[in-house]
C-alpha cells in the first residue's frame, strides 16, 4: 500500500542564495535519510519523534508537496514523484496548522470548493460536504465563517475536507495538536473506525505517545530524520518507554 | 476540468460578495474616469492622430479604446500571479496543490472571476463612452475587434504564466505584470499614437504586444477594418505568443520542480 526505500531529503541552499549568508532557509539541511517502510492496507502507522525529527517532511514527500532527494515512494504502487497524479487521487492530507481555509467563507462554502475540486458537480459536491461535516459534527456551525471556528473546529473541519473524496490513504500531521481531550478522543474513534471498519490505511505523525500507543498497529519511532525503530503497539507504554529509552541515549 | 473551474469561479464570487465596497469602487472608478478622458479629449486636435484622421476619430474614442482594453490585457495577465500570491498569503497554496486537479484547471479557474470582472469594467468603460458621451464606434468591424482581442489575449496568456512562475518561486508580489503595465503604457499607445514618440521608442514599443493590440483593436473599432486588413497586427502578436509561450511552459515546470524541492509554498 505505502512503501519507501531508501528515502531522503536534504534541503539545499536555493540557487540565488547569497553565499555565506546565515539567514534561515540559506544553507543545506538533511531532513531524512534513509527511510525504508512498509505500511498495510487498513493499517494505522504513527510516526512520533521530536520536533525536527523530519514526520512533517515525510508526510509532505508522500503528500507530493515534496519531493525526495534520494530513494522512492509509492503508494498503491503509483510513485510519488513520476506519477503524482494518481497519489493525489489516493490520498488525503491534513496539515498540523489551520490555515488552509478561506476564512470568510462558512465551513460548508469550503467543503463545496475543495468537493468540486475533486471533480464533483455541484450537487454532488453538496452532498459530500453535508455528510463529511456531520460526520465531525458541524453540521449545525456550517454556515457560519470559519474565522468563526474555533481552532479546534477547524481541525476538525480539516479532517471532514479530507474524507470529501473517499480516498484509501489518509495522512494526517499532528490531528489532535489543537483538540480538546473530548474531541480527541472523538477522532480516536473515526480514525480507528476509518482503518478497521472503511479499510482505509492512515499514516499518523504525532507527539503524543499515548495516542500513538492506544491507535495504531505501529509507530515508527525517527530522530534526526532517520527511523530508529519500528515497533508494534502493545497498548501497554511500551511505545513511550522505548521512545524515552532512544531519546535519552541519543542525548 | 469544468466541475472544479466553476468550483473557482463559485468560491471567488462567494468571496467578493463579502466585500462589496470593494467590487462597486471598480464600477465607480470607471464612472470617475470616463468623464475626466472626455474633457481632456476636449483638448487635443484630432489631427494629432493620422492613423485614424480619415475615419473622423477623436481622441476621447481614441483614449477610451485604448485605456479600457490596456487595463483589461494588464488585469487578465496579472488575475492569475495575484490569485498565487493570495493563496500563499492565506496558507491555501498547499492545500489546493495536493487537490487532484490538472495545473490547467487550477490556473484557468484560478483566473476565470478577475478576468471577467476586468472585462466587465472594459466594457462598462465602452458603454458608459457611448451612451453618455460622444464616443465613434458607428463603423466598428465586429469581427475585427473579435480577432484582435483574441489574439492579444493569446498573446498575454503566457507573460501571465511568468508572472504566475516568478510569483510561485520568489513568494513576493508580483512585480512582472507591473513592470510590463508600466512599459506598455508608456511604449504602447494607450493615452497617444506611438508615431508622437521619438523613432527609438517606436521600434522598442514594436516589441511590446500591447502595441499591436491596441492597433488592431483600433483600426477594426474606428475604421471598421476586419481581420484579413488586420492580418499584419495579428500576426505579430501570433509571433509573440508563438515564441513566448514555451518559454512560459518552460518556467512554470521549472517553478512546480523548484517550489517541490525546496517546500517554499506558503508566502
Amino acid at each position: 500500500m505505502i512503501e519507501t526505500r531508501n528515502l531522503g531529503k536534504i534541503f539545499r541552499r536555493p540557487p540565488w542564495a547569497i553565499a555565506g549568508s546565515t539567514r534561515t532557509g540559506a544553507r543545506s539541511v538533511r531532513a531524512l535519510r534513509s527511510i525504508n517502510l512498509n505500511v498495510e492496507r487498513g493499517e494505522i502507522f504513527g510516526l512520533v519523534g521530536p520536533n525536527g525529527a523530519g514526520k512533517t517532511t515525510l508526510l509532505r514527500i508522500l503528500a507530493t508537496l515534496l519531493l525526495p532527494t534520494e530513494g522512492t515512494a509509492r503508494i498503491n504502487g503509483a510513485d510519488v514523484v513520476r506519477e503524482s497524479s494518481r497519489v493525489k487521487r489516493a490520498i488525503a492530507l491534513v496539515a498540523g496548522d489551520d490555515r488552509g481555509f478561506y476564512w470568510r467563507l462558512s465551513g460548508l462554502e469550503n467543503l463545496d470548493f475543495f468537493a468540486g475540486l475533486l471533480g464533483f458537480t455541484a450537487a454532488e459536491a453538496r452532498r459530500r460536504a453535508v455528510d463529511a461535516l456531520e460526520r465531525l459534527d458541524l453540521l449545525p456551525m456550517a454556515r457560519e465563517p470559519v474565522g468563526r471556528y474555533s481552532t479546534g473546529m477547524r481541525q476538525r473541519l480539516a479532517i471532514a475536507r479530507a474524507l470529501l473524496g473517499n480516498p484509501p490513504v489518509l495522512l494526517f500531521d499532528e490531528p489532535t495538536r489543537s483538540l480538546d481531550p473530548v474531541a480527541s478522543t472523538g477522532f480516536r474513534t473515526l480514525a480507528a473506525r476509518l482503518s478497521r471498519e472503511e479499510g482505509r490505511t492512515v499514516i499518523m505523525a504525532t507527539h503524543n505517545l499515548d495516542e500513538a500507543d492506544a491507535i495504531c498497529s505501529r509507530a515508527a519511532i525517527l530522530t534526526g530524520g532517520t527511523v530508529r525503530e519500528i515497533m508494534s503497539m502493545d497498548g501497554a507504554g511500551a511505545l513511550t518507554r522505548r521512545y524515552h529509552a532512544l531519546l535519552g541515549a541519543s542525548e | 476540468m469544468t466541475a472544479q473551474i466553476l468550483a473557482f469561479l463559485r468560491r471567488d464570487y462567494l468571496l467578493a460578495s463579502t466585500s462589496r465596497l470593494a467590487l462597486a469602487w471598480q464600477i465607480i472608478a470607471v464612472g470617475f474616469a470616463v468623464p475626466t478622458l472626455y474633457y481632456l479629449g476636449r483638448l487635443i486636435y484630432p489631427a494629432a492622430i493620422p492613423s485614424l484622421r480619415t475615419a473622423g476619430a477623436d481622441y476621447f474614442t481614441f483614449v477610451v479604446l485604448g485605456v479600457s482594453a490596456g487595463t483589461f490585457f494588464s488585469t487578465m495577465m496579472g488575475t492569475c500571479a495575484a490569485a498565487v500570491r493570495g493563496e500563499q498569503m492565506g496558507g491555501t497554496i498547499e492545500t489546493l496543490l495536493v487537490m487532484p486537479a490538472s495545473p490547467w484547471a487550477m490556473a484557468v479557474g484560478a483566473s476565470l472571476w478577475g478576468t471577467l470582472i476586468a472585462a466587465g469594467q472594459a466594457l462598462f468603460y465602452l458603454v458608459l463612452a457611448s451612451v453618455i458621451f460622444p464616443m465613434h464606434l458607428a463603423n466598428a468591424n465586429l469581427l475585427g475587434v473579435a480577432a484582435a482581442v483574441a489574439f492579444t489575449i493569446a498573446a498575454f496568456v503566457p507573460l501571465g504564466m511568468l508572472s504566475s512562475a516568478f510569483v510561485l518561486v520568489f513568494r513576493r508580489p508580483d512585480v512582472f505584470t507591473g513592470t510590463l503595465a508600466s512599459i506598455s503604457i508608456l511604449l504602447a499607445g494607450v493615452f497617444y499614437p506611438t508615431t508622437v514618440m521619438p523613432p527609438a521608442l517606436q521600434r522598442a514599443a514594436e516589441f511590446v504586444p500591447l502595441t499591436h493590440g491596441l492597433r488592431a483593436l483600433r483600426l477594426a473599432a474606428i475604421r471598421g477594418d476586419g481581420p484579413m486588413a488586420l492580418r499584419g497586427e495579428l500576426t505579430a502578436l501570433l509571433a509573440f505568443f508563438v515564441v513566448v509561450f514555451p518559454a512560459a511552459m518552460l518556467a512554470c515546470r521549472l517553478a512546480f520542480h523548484e517550489v517541490r524541492r525546496s517546500g517554499g509554498f506558503n508566502g
